[in-house]
């Protein structure tokens, strides 16, 4: 299991409470392992999907097949460390204007598994420290 | 009758296959009540956005914006028959890289359950 946690706020959602990401072993030997294609590969196709939401016509879309397969057939990124795999998780699964953006306080922190209360007693109610 | 031994089934991009007449499942995913991962197949991560609301990122996205989903959820002891017992899919939420759903005791109900479970076809 991960050692770590990814707690955020989505700025764009204030009455939502702070949110928790957590990885999938699966995924992380895969990125440890060297398996993981170049995260421009997920950014690509997100921009892709964001133009057909822009453009009205998401009900019906279907990605680009190069693009897609791109997913399995670009270079390989070599071995990660459970950090770097960390960083590459945030920025491919916590939406980018999250991350990519400066506010006034940060929106998200890498936290170890055990500081995450296991209790979900008043769950809505969790907020990030500043 | 014929055996074919393989470690990799890709199609001629080096994409995923379609196996004709077969439909297998894109993705599936398990977790327990603190939304640890137990067992997972082309998921990155799992969000928990609050209680018994839950994103689903894929490692690998979705050729297509809309797919199917099934899922399930449940407690080990009956806390008075409240528990959640539905999985309820937001409609809205769907992305070739991730889907975004409820786990549901009542109509206006979320809790999160002890174990629960969605299966993606696509």
């Amino acid at each position: 299991m991960s050692n770590y946690r990814v707690i955020f706020e989505d700025p764009e959602q204030p009455e939502q409470p702070a949110m928790v990401l957590v990885p999938s072993d699966n995924w992380l030997e895969e990125a440890k392992a060297g398996l993981l294609p170049p995260i421009s590969v997920y950014w690509a196709l997100q921009d892709d999907e964001q133009q057909a939401i822009a453009e009205g016509r998401h009900d019906n879309f279907k990605h680009d097949p190069e693009k897609h397969a791109a997913q399995w057939t670009a270079p390989r990124i070599g071995p990660l460390t459970e950090e770097e795999a960390i960083e590459y998780l945030i920025m491919k699964d916590i939406p980018r204007h999250i991350w990519s953006v400066e506010y006034n306080r940060p929106m998200f922190k890498i936290v170890k598994t055990a500081d995450v209360p296991s209790d979900r007693q008043f769950r809505n109610a969790w907020r990030l420290a500043a | 009758m014929s055996t074919i031994r393989a470690d990799t089934f890709e199609n001629t991009a080096g994409g995923a296959p379609t196996l004709t007449g077969l439909y297998p499942a894109r993705a599936w995913c398990f977790w327990d009540d603190a939304s640890a991962i137990q067992q997972s197949a082309n998921v990155s991560s799992l969000t928990n956005n609050g209680t018994g609301d839950f994103t689903l990122n894929f490692t690998n996205n979705m050729p297509v914006s809309k797919y199917p989903i099934t899922g399930s959820c449940g407690a080990e002891a009956d806390n008075g028959g409240v528990y959640p017992r539905s999985v309820t899919i937001d409609p809205f939420t769907f992305t070739t890289s991730s889907v975004r759903f409820l786990t549901v005791y009542t109509q206006a109900t979320t809790l999160t359950a002890d174990i629960s479970m969605v299966v993606v076809h696509a």
